[in-house]
């Protein structure tokens, strides 16, 4: 048969379905707790180093899992908890993690803000486990915790995009 | 390959209407038509469409592979400086690419002609992946045909599993957002197509107008809610992406595009003569050269005039000795040309007959056929599906 057997629609038709249980597959990335083990580890360079964690910094607040009470939060990270202005709480930062793809420049690194659950374990803001905090440097962590975030942010403009006709593809001539 | 008339399936419109099929008629004129379907061998299929889709397929991959590692090709490509590092880390990076239509002039004996590769922004998918399908499986049932008959379309199958793997080694549990231009049903129509299977695929998914894209000021694009947009699947083309106010802020970006930057290499008409100058003599290859070359005697006295940048046969004009025989006219007229051989479309029953060939990823999925009454495929042809029948 050069056809597929069965075929359906979820959202366009009127028997909606989803398929799931895809298994993620294993990635490497880059964990370190601070700019100097960044540094000290020597895989990548000092000023990248600082970037990649000012950015991680920045990510930090709009990423970090929130939490109504304090103590809620020190039960997941065990850690310190700050509290924001908006009265919620969140884990104080303790390291950051990079994932980088074959071939890729420096400004592709997707960084992730590390946080510490029970028993030294890093954790992402998703409370995905991401190695060790008293081994710095290359780990093997699942493809998911490593996705880019959608994050909360601000808009300063639209519609930079969209100023040509609707893009229907040719059909030759 | 015959074309054979065929009663068309009563209520078919309602059903076309609520599977999502809005724009099976375009402006009144019939676009989907299933008064007729083509028959195919399966040798036909698999000798004369299939082999060359995936060749022709790899060839383009190498051209890309050579041509952002040349600045003289990238400029012949006509993308703007600014993006070549961006196109070309793409490239290296091998982000992940979906789909893609090839357009082929075919008539049944003599070697498939490449027109050229819709590789960024094809159209015509949901008809050709689904309903296409679903009147074949329905005229089986109908026993209007025997169940022994087939059809060239895993095209839905291979989306979802190319999309399980976007999901499995990128967006995870994060949204892939799918956007389209306001003013086209059609689009609208494809790009939820698209989201169906992604959802089928396990993925999380949302939806926003191009025009509705904003941008933070860390330079990262959002959605209506400021978030961040982590993926998108976009159709619209990048060489307008790379034209406009929201273009500069790409290469910062942190946002996974679909199709990826480096398809806009393909998508461009001056690969056409690109691939000749690499595989000149190739069976499925028209002769091709940029206007402002000095062309091969292999070019003849009839050719195709065709702007590097151009959609649905705009500004598309045949050319005989110098002169202008047939001409379309349409808004593309500030990208170059590239002249390619006089390769008329076969005429089956008084109608001019197009084929587009699937890519899904990097393997032929599928065909879809389109018919119009001039010799120039445009945006107001029919789609007419096919079968294989030995």
């Amino acid at each position: 048969m050069k056809r597929s057997k069965k075929l359906q629609l979820a959202i366009m038709g009127t028997a909606p379905f989803v398929l799931s249980g895809c298994t993620d597959s294993a990635r490497e990335a880059l964990v370190y707790k601070d700019v100097a083990s960044c540094i000290s580890d020597g895989v990548i360079s000092d000023s990248v180093c600082r970037y990649e964690y000012n950015k991680a910094w920045q990510n930090h607040l709009m990423v970090a899992p929130k939490y109504n009470v304090a103590s809620d939060c020190q039960q997941d990270f065990g850690t310190v908890c700050q509290q924001l202005a908006s009265g919620e709480y969140i884990p104080t930062m303790e390291g950051f993690m990079l994932a980088a793809e074959p071939g890729s420049s420096r400004s592709s690194f997707t960084v992730i803000p590390l946080y510490l659950g029970s028993g030294g374990f890093f954790r992402t803001g998703n409370y995905d486990r991401v190695g060790s905090s008293y081994k710095q440097g290359k780990v093997i962590v699942d493809k998911k915790a490593t996705a880019k975030p959608s994050i909360k942010s601000t808009t300063m403009k639209r519609g930079g995009f969209g100023s040509r006709s609707a893009a229907r593809g040719s059909w030759g001539g | 390959m015959l074309r054979i008339t065929s009663a068309p399936r009563k209520d078919w419109t309602k059903l076309a209407e609520s599977l999502g099929f809005k724009f099976h008629t375009i402006g009144g004129e019939a676009y989907w038509d299933e008064t007729a379907y083509y028959q195919f061998t399966m040798e036909q299929v698999e000798q004369d469409i299939e082999d060359p889709t995936a060749e022709i397929h790899q060839m383009c991959l190498h051209l890309v592979d050579k041509a952002v590692n040349s600045e003289q090709m990238m400029a012949r490509l006509r993308i703007p400086r600014f993006f070549w590092d961006y196109v070309r880390e793409s490239w290296l990076r091998r982000d992940s690419h979906l789909y893609g239509r090839m357009d082929f002039s075919y008539d049944g004996k003599s070697p498939a002609k490449f027109y050229e590769y819709n590789a960024d922004t094809p159209t015509s998918l949901y008809e050709s992946a689904f309903f296409q399908w679903l009147w074949l499986e329905q005229m089986v049932e109908e026993k209007k045909l025997p169940p022994e008959i087939d059809q060239f379309n895993i095209i839905q199958e291979m989306l979802i599993e190319a999309l399980v793997l976007l999901k499995k080694q990128k967006m995870a549990g994060e949204p892939l957002f799918f956007s389209c231009s306001q003013d086209s049903e059609e689009d609208h129509g494809t790009v939820e197509y698209f989201r169906d299977c992604a959802v089928q695929a396990g993925l999380s998914t949302q939806f926003i107008y191009t025009e509705d894209i904003g941008i933070s000021p860390e330079g990262q694009f959002t959605d209506l809610e400021d978030r961040t947009i982590p993926g998108m699947f976009k159709l619209y083309p990048w060489e307008f992406m790379f034209e406009e106010a929201f273009g500069t802020y790409l290469p910062g970006s942190d946002t996974l595009f679909i199709e990826p930057p480096w398809k806009a290499v393909l998508s461009n008409k001056a690969i056409l003569p690109l691939l000749w100058q690499e595989f000149k003599g190739h069976p499925n290859l028209l002769p091709c050269y940029f206007e402002d070359e000095k062309p091969g005697d292999d070019l003849g006295s009839r050719y195709i005039k065709k702007p590097v940048f151009s959609r649905e046969g705009a500004n598309i004009a045949v050319m005989e000795n110098g002169k202008t025989m047939v001409t379309v006219d349409g808004p593309y007229v500030d990208s170059g040309y590239v002249l390619q051989k006089y390769q008329p479309l076969p005429v089956f029953a008084g109608n001019h007959t197009l084929i587009g060939s699937w890519v899904i990823a990097d393997r032929p999925a599928g065909m879809g056929i389109r018919e119009d009454n001039s010799a120039i495929t445009r945006d107001s042809s029919r789609f007419v599906p096919h079968v294989i029948r030995e």
